[in-house]
């Protein structure tokens, strides 16, 4: 085994890491604000409702790497040209907000029947009766969901190492062909990125456990 | 330069083909993946700390960690210790390890949310643990676990295309090379795209209709 | 007590269907402003959906149904403005999880009516006081009992000033107990001249309050009729059969 070559290759290892950080934060903000409006669009009727269904579908029904090179070398085909940065964070905000959508959507039809009664007949509007009444609950049901989906798209941010985007995945795979340490480097790049997940799912859980204890 | 038509008639054996590797890999990992899902899920509620420490311990590290540096650390990481595995036996083996630990998760749920009474009435009756365990609990814990399951499998079959990476010749890794012989990007992706949806699309129907008949005792009979 | 003048409510050959089902078959009812009117019947007797029908929860499909004046369509401004003047009173209480007594209470006049929150809190403490407990206002509805959480159901409705308040089984799902606390809040709204329509099995209830006893079964009004005449003097064999199950 060679640790040292881990030791010598550690800075370059944590700015890799800083990549993974700054794309998952990236594309956690553009998918959550997209999947919002992709998922409140979901609950209406009409053209609307049937682009956000088709969007929701192709993205969470299609693997997130066919995203990407249908973004990265697809869309040149049709004179748009994204460098590698731009569409691997296009794809994944895309990918974001489709299974965002489907949290805002779930979380907003598990509010039983009865609140929207309610909040309709004492006279509000259905946007009132959606703002004061039915997101306040469902916000806190979408939390634990929205931290799992975030740590799914924090460990996705790998798949833009295919693209050759900077970040953990790529830093590792550069030092192995440098090094070719792959056992010890693939094992830290894993232990790194488990460092950032395991302390987001822990919280998730905590949350999760929390929400089900004040429910019951 | 032949129009699309024309293109996709003659690329589609080849993508076919990737497609059924794809198949066959996913397939190979349900059930690999269900049946140590089930042991790590069974570790995870022993009465032994021991299993249950280690339990804990496979999933969080499992989902917590990118299925793609997984893929990377079996294939090129494992033969500096002497283990050298295919393509495709590591693609089988990271796709079944990662969801595995997805599945035990679901499975742990499925087991803790059989109603107490249940286990009761069970005992009450003369039941054996075991028999408890395989004719009460452990058939009602599937059921619940079913729809969650089947998310699970969806999520396999589009994490098979990250073998591509290691160079198994699944759809993904057809798609790319046509694109790279061709430069015809757009309708090599549309195409990939499509088949990953119509894969994906007949799987949740079929496990649609396995839920439908395993489920169909709780709902109300028809007026 | 019966007032009269033009009804209040005026439900006209009112049908609905749910899929196949005929669950209204040509209701004819009227209701005048200061009377209690209680229907009752067997459970599917389309009993709820009647007074759900009055401020449209659900969607007559033929017939009329005019409240206050208006008409109910599907112009969504004709129902906005019923549901203003008719509150709701449900079997489950619906109160809001997240929100507080108080702010359950002061949501839809803060809303709706545009009044300043100071106002909207001396009207929601005022009503409390009323239903007989004021010091639950900073409590969430988790932590009272379901006689409490009905009674703030009730101020809650109250709050809006409605005309017409409908109750859809109040006491239902409340335990033995905490039924006479609820009904004892509604003796005092109807003593105080409040239009009510209420869905109830509560048959000593609606002897002592109600101005009309509506007995519906299968969708259709069987008989309406005074109390008195109602329990002494059943005229139709279904009512006979209803009351000799009920009654014991």
């Amino acid at each position: 085994m060679r640790w040292d070559v881990v030791a010598a290759n550690a800075t370059y290892l944590l700015e890799g890491l800083r990549g993974t950080v700054a794309l998952g934060l990236l594309v956690m903000a553009l998918g959550t604000v997209l999947g919002f409006g992709v998922g409140l669009a979901r609950l209406g009727r009409g053209v609307l409702y049937a682009c956000a269904t088709g969007f929701v579908e192709l993205f969470r029904d299609t693997p997130l790497i066919m995203q990407i090179f249908f973004i990265f070398f697809g869309l040149p085909a049709l004179g748009i040209r994204l460098n590698p940065f731009v569409a691997a964070a296009a794809a994944m905000t895309f990918f974001a907000a489709a299974n965002t959508a489907e949290i805002v959507r779930g979380a907003i039809q598990s509010i039983p029947r009865g609140q929207w009664e309610a909040a309709r007949s004492l006279g509000l509007s259905p946007a009132q009766s959606l703002r004061w009444v039915i997101l306040p609950q469902a916000l806190r049901r979408m939390l634990p969901p929205m931290m799992g989906l975030f740590t799914t798209l924090l460990k996705d941010t790998s798949l833009a190492a295919i693209v050759n985007v900077f970040e953990l995945t790529t830093a590792g795979r550069r030092v192995v062909e440098r090094t070719l340490a792959s056992f010890e480097i693939w094992l830290v790049v894993a232990a790194l990125y488990f460092l950032v997940c395991y302390p987001l799912s822990v919280a998730t859980q905590r949350l999760e456990r929390r929400l089900v204890a004040e429910t019951a | 330069m032949p129009g699309p038509a024309q293109f996709w008639l003659e690329s589609l054996p080849a993508l076919l083909r990737g497609a059924l590797l794809t198949l066959q890999v996913s397939g190979l990992s349900i059930v690999l993946a269900s049946l140590l899902g089930v042991a790590v899920a069974a570790c995870r509620t022993a009465p032994v700390p021991l299993l249950r420490w280690a339990g804990a311990a496979y999933v969080e590290v499992f989902r917590n960690t990118p299925l793609l540096v997984q893929i990377f650390f079996v294939f090129f990481g494992l033969p500096r210790l002497g283990l050298r595995l295919s393509p495709f036996q590591s693609g089988l083996a990271a796709l079944s390890l990662y969801t595995a630990a997805y599945n035990a998760e679901v499975f742990r749920a499925g087991l803790e949310a059989v109603p107490r009474g249940l286990r009761e009435a069970a005992a009450a009756l003369g039941l054996s643990p075991w028999q408890r365990f395989r004719h009460v609990i452990l058939p009602l814990a599937v059921r619940i676990s079913l729809p969650a399951l089947g998310n699970n499998f969806v999520a396999l079959v589009k994490n098979s295309s990250l073998v591509s990476t290691i160079g198994m010749v699944e759809l993904t890794f057809v798609a790319r090379d046509l694109e790279a012989w061709t430069f015809r990007s757009f309708e090599v992706y549309g195409a990939a795209t499509l088949l990953y949806l119509g894969l994906v699309l007949a799987l949740a129907w079929g496990l649609r209709g396995v839920e439908a008949r395993t489920l169909a005792y709780l709902r109300p009979r028809a007026r | 007590m019966t007032a009269r003048g033009d009804p209040i409510i005026q439900l006209t050959d009112v049908h609905k269907w749910f899929g196949r089902l005929h669950v209204l078959r040509g209701i004819d009812l009227e209701v005048w402003p200061g009377e209690v009117v209680v229907v009752c019947g067997p459970s599917g007797s389309g009993k709820s959906t009647l007074i759900r029908c009055i401020n449209r929860l659900e969607r007559h499909d033929r017939g009329r149904i005019v409240v206050d004046g208006i008409e109910l369509t599907d112009d969504l401004r004709h129902v906005d403005a019923v549901r203003r003047e008719v509150g709701m009173v449900f079997q489950q209480f619906n109160l809001f999880p997240h929100l507080t007594v108080l702010q359950n209470i002061t949501l839809a006049p803060t809303l709706v009516r545009k009044w300043p929150r100071q106002q909207a809190e001396r009207v929601a403490r005022e009503l409390l006081e009323r239903v007989g407990i004021p010091e639950k206002a900073e409590s969430y509805p988790s932590q009272l009992s379901g006689g409490q959480q009905q009674r703030v159901a009730i101020a809650r409705a109250l709050a809006m000033q409605p005309k017409i308040m409908l109750f859809d089984e109040p006491t239902s799902a409340l335990d033995p107990e905490m039924i006479q606390e609820v009904l004892d809040v509604m003796r005092d709204l109807a003593r105080r001249g409040m239009t009510m329509v209420v869905v109830t099995h509560e048959m000593g209830f609606a002897r002592e309050v109600a101005d009309r006893i509506v007995f519906m079964d299968e969708g259709t009004v069987v008989e309406a009729a005074p109390p008195h005449a109602f329990f002494s003097n059943p005229r139709h064999e279904r009512t006979r059969a209803f009351l000799s199950k009920i009654l014991r």
